[in-house]
């Protein structure tokens, strides 16, 4: 489970499975493209609706227009029919004649009452004309016949009641009118006797000019048409499907509801006046001629029906509420979301499919994984698959294999290895043991795993990592003790610290060390026994014969000591020796000055000088030099250099010490050069050898034993220093000790003859 | 001042030794010298001898040079006598057991007989010095 927790993605943004991560990202695509093409489908959808809105609103508008303009023409080609018929030559040839006509003899009376009978025949097909006048110039512009249409019939008004009309702005627009040319008047109530009419309703006016036939104007025929019957007739006629206005320039407007038929009148006199919203609100129009105002959007259309005076404009609406407009827009919006949906749908169900075919061989991969880790290595990997996921598992395949082979490799290493070998947790449980160690502890074939590893161990290994074995003992699983030595490191896996342990059987190796110390010791007594009675027995005699023998048996007596001095000699060093093997010199290390201390151990070492009639010459290019060493230790290193160069120098010649930096500051070489016969080439890489000698059959002439020189490089390395020599044959061979300095050198120059 | 070292006890197995030990220091150092060829012996003798220092061999016969410094140390007479042992028994670890069990201190075979009573000598100073240090100002 550690195993797997570990292979958990990092990622805080999508903490989920790779198949609900694929379905996730399959469904936002499906989303995305679905909101795309809606949202496109729908911009279009809307236009087309808005366009088809626009044409079928301009068509209403049209033909509310056209009705519109068509009962206004009527007025206006009424009026000429009017002007054709024969009362008007009638009344103008009767009026010119002092009232009888010269051309047949009717009586102007005559004429005008015939003019009077055709204006209400014309009442009669025309509801919406309320009146009907014949004004002449004459008079200052007094009407020659007027019918009026009353509730009960039609008036034909009495010539006493006949008015003036000549002030009146329509009548002075008719009488300025050319020959066939007509007009309208603007909208308004009419008057009667100089004030406008009680109750009187809104009402156009048509005119038409009257010539007679000279030419001379004569008057104007005026047809009175109720504005509101007019436009109703014609709104009706049209019959819109849409909400209608239609208004004048005026702002006089009727609106049209196709469920409730037309309104009243909107005349711009009334009281509470209101223009309507698309006029009211101001708003323009759109390159498609659209108006929106709030829900509504309405369609304009302008027509001027008097095209030379231009004084009659119509405004025609027509208006639809947005929803409407947009519905087929709506429609296909829905169609389109649908289809999204079941996009969406298909897609989820088909990305979870994928993603399923996808992801399952990952999920057992991983299960086969997690089989790997707790210990089973027959996996199941689906390394034929010819994709990335096959890839994979070859590749998890080969590392497995290349796992499982190493860690063969290091059992087997483990398993063969003749130490012990342990790995405890930082507790002191035992987590680990090969079979050396169980067969060293006497465990062989029982379970170590858990154990406290303190019971085999005293002090358990977490006490004692570091890079020196220790000697300790060890207890066996049947309570008995043997030496063993333990080396301990520390390890740190996964975060988790381990030690490990190599423990070592060394009783057998103890036993031998005890006995050769024994034999070394016996030995070293047994031959020492002996030495001192000679050399005792020759020292006395020496002292008490002294004076009384002849020269010859004192030479023989001194011969026989040399012996025992030299064969004393070599016990020491054999001792010594064995000391350095077994590492049990004690070093009483001090700061000492060479340049002091070298003069001392030459003067100490004058009777070897005088044994070879040689002399020892010391010479120092420093004032100082401090070394951290044992003097005694340094002094018989430096006399085994002395005793060597007086050995192989020739009576009478020097020995030269010499005390010098060698060229690097933190060091000091103290040489040692004598003038012998050098050292043959095939010696020269055995001269730190113990037990040679340049000229073996010279060794015992010399009285050395061989180990001088061995001893000399043990202690000068003991000190952290290196020795090395140059020779050449017949002139001499020089010794360098280099020691390290812990002061920094003084170079003043300082010679001692 | 101390007492001057004339009784040395001189516990030594081997015949020649003891011979030229002998000499060195009835001749060169004029002691009176009691000496013992075992370890008994010496034990034995140390009671009516009465020296005022011992000069032991380690090896011997019977017992060890050590096993007799130990014997001496029980003998309420024997608490302070100095015991030098001369033995060729002297590598740096054995040395450093015989300081351990009270020697004060180790001469090592071959000796020079010439040398030796003047060693036991100065021995004997350095002892009563390291025992009475204001003897030697007084």
């Amino acid at each position: 489970m550690k195993r797997a927790a570990r292979v958990q993605p990092q990622s805080r943004v999508l903490k989920t499975s790779l198949r609900n991560k694929i379905v996730l990202m399959a469904l936002g695509i499906a989303m995305l493209a679905s909101v795309t093409m809606g949202v496109a489908t729908y911009r279009r959808s809307a236009s087309l609706a808005e366009d088809l809105g626009t044409a079928k609103l301009a068509g209403e508008t049209k033909l509310v227009a056209e009705k519109l303009s068509e009962s206004l023409r009527n007025i206006q080609s009424d009026t000429s029919i009017l002007s054709l018929t024969p009362p008007i030559e009638g009344i103008i040839r009767a009026g010119r004649s002092g009232g009888t006509d010269p051309l047949d003899g009717s009586s102007l009376a005559t004429w005008k009452s015939r003019l009077a009978t055709i204006f209400s025949s014309m009442l009669r097909v025309r509801p919406a004309y309320s009146q009907i006048r014949f004004i002449g110039t004459a008079d200052g512009g007094r009407e020659i016949v007027r019918v009026n249409r009353r509730p009960d019939g039609f008036e034909v008004v009495e010539e006493s009641k006949l008015q003036t009309k000549g002030h009146r702005p329509f009548v002075k627009l008719g009488l300025t009118l050319s020959p066939g040319e007509w007009s309208f008047s603007d909208v308004s109530i009419r008057w009667d006797f100089g004030r406008e009419e009680e109750d009187g309703r809104p009402n156009i006016r048509g005119l038409y000019p009257i010539f007679d036939a000279q030419g001379k104007r004569f008057g104007v025929i005026v047809i009175n048409a109720d504005y509101e019957i007019l436009m109703q007739e014609a709104i009706a006629a049209a019959q819109p499907t849409s909400y209608t206005i239609v208004a004048n320039s005026a702002g006089d407007y009727i609106v049209y509801d196709p469920v409730r038929g037309p309104s009243n009148l909107r005349f711009h006199f009334d009281e509470n006046y209101m223009a309507p919203a698309p006029l009211s609100s101001g708003a323009s129009a759109d390159d498609r001629g659209l108006i929106r105002d709030g829900n509504h959007v309405f369609y304009e259309s302008q027509t001027v029906i008097d095209l030379a005076r231009k004084n009659l404009v119509l405004d025609v609406f027509t208006r639809i509420s947005k929803a409407a407009l947009l519905a087929p827009a709506d429609e296909a919006n829905l169609d389109s979301l649908l289809l999204g949906i079941v996009l969406l749908v298909i897609t989820c169900t088909v990305a979870f499919w994928l993603a399923r075919l996808l992801t399952r061989p990952l999920q057992d991969m991983t299960k086969e994984v997690e089989r790997f880790g707790q210990g089973n290595t027959q996996l199941h990997l689906p390394v034929g698959q010819p994709d990335e996921i096959g890839a994979l598992a070859r590749a998890f395949q080969d590392v497995t294999g290349d796992l499982l082979e190493s860690e063969a490799k290091i059992r087997a290493i483990i398993d063969n290895v003749a130490d012990g070998l342990i790995v405890t947790d930082s507790a002191g449980k035992i987590e680990m043991s090969n079979p050396a160690f169980r067969a060293l502890f006497g465990y062989s074939g029982r379970r170590m795993t858990g154990r406290d590893v303190a019971d085999l161990l005293p002090g358990g290994l977490q006490t004692r990592h570091g890079r020196m074995a220790v000697e300790i003992e060890a207890r066996r699983a049947d309570g008995t003790t043997f030496e063993a030595e333990l080396s301990v490191s520390k390890l740190r896996v996964n975060g988790r610290e381990l030690y490990c342990g190599i423990v070592r059987d060394v009783s057998e190796r103890k036993k031998v060390e005890r006995m050769k110390n024994e034999f070394v010791s016996t030995v070293n007594h047994e031959l020492r026994t002996p030495l001192t009675s000679i050399a005792g027995s020759l020292s006395l005699l020496q002292a008490k014969a002294a004076g009384k023998l002849d020269a010859k048996s004192a030479r023989l007596i001194e011969l026989a000591q040399t012996g025992a001095e030299r064969l004393s000699r070599l016990v020491n060093d054999i001792l010594d020796v064995e000391k350095i093997q077994a590492g049990k010199i004690d070093y009483r290390v001090e700061e000492i000055d060479l340049v002091t201390l070298v003069p001392e151990v030459i003067a100490r070492a004058e009777p070897l000088a005088d044994r070879y009639a040689i002399d020892f010459t010391f010479d120092s290019s420093l004032a100082s030099a401090t070394v951290e060493v044992d003097p005694d230790r340094f002094e018989q290193a430096l006399v085994n250099l002395l005793s060597n160069g007086a050995k192989y120098t020739p009576a009478g010649d020097v020995v030269d010490v010499r005390i010098s930096s060698c060229g690097r500051d933190e060091q000091v070489c103290v040489s040692v050069t004598d003038h012998g016969p050098g050292i043959p080439k095939e010696f020269e890489k055995d001269v730190f050898e113990r037990f040679t000698q340049a000229d073996a059959s010279g060794a015992q002439n010399k009285g050395s034993s061989g180990l001088g020189l061995y001893i000399t490089k043990t202690l000068v390395d003991a000190f952290g220093g290196t020795i090395r020599f140059t020779t050449e044959e017949g002139k001499g061979t020089t010794f360098y000790v280099h020691l390290p300095l812990i002061e920094p050198l003084a170079l003043e120059e300082r010679k001692i003859a | 001042m101390h007492e001057d070292l004339k009784r040395i006890l001189y516990l030594e197995d081997v015949e020649e030794i003891a011979e030229i030990g002998l000499m060195a220091l009835e001749d060169m150092g004029a002691f009176l010298v009691k000496h013992c060829a075992t370890g008994q012996e010496a034990i034995d003798a140390f009671t009516t001898f009465k020296p005022q220092l011992c000069l032991f061999d380690v090896m011997l016969p019977d017992i060890s040079g050590l096993d007799v410094l130990k014997a001496i140390r029980a003998m309420p007479e024997g608490r302070n006598v100095p015991v030098v042992f001369m033995t060729a028994k002297a590598q740096s670890h054995e040395q450093e057991l015989y300081r351990e069990c009270g020697a004060i201190d180790v001469i090592v075979k071959p000796f020079n007989p010439l040398r030796l009573s003047d060693e036991v000598k100065a021995l004997w100073a350095q002892h009563n010095e390291s025992q009475n240090p204001t003897a030697l100002s007084a």
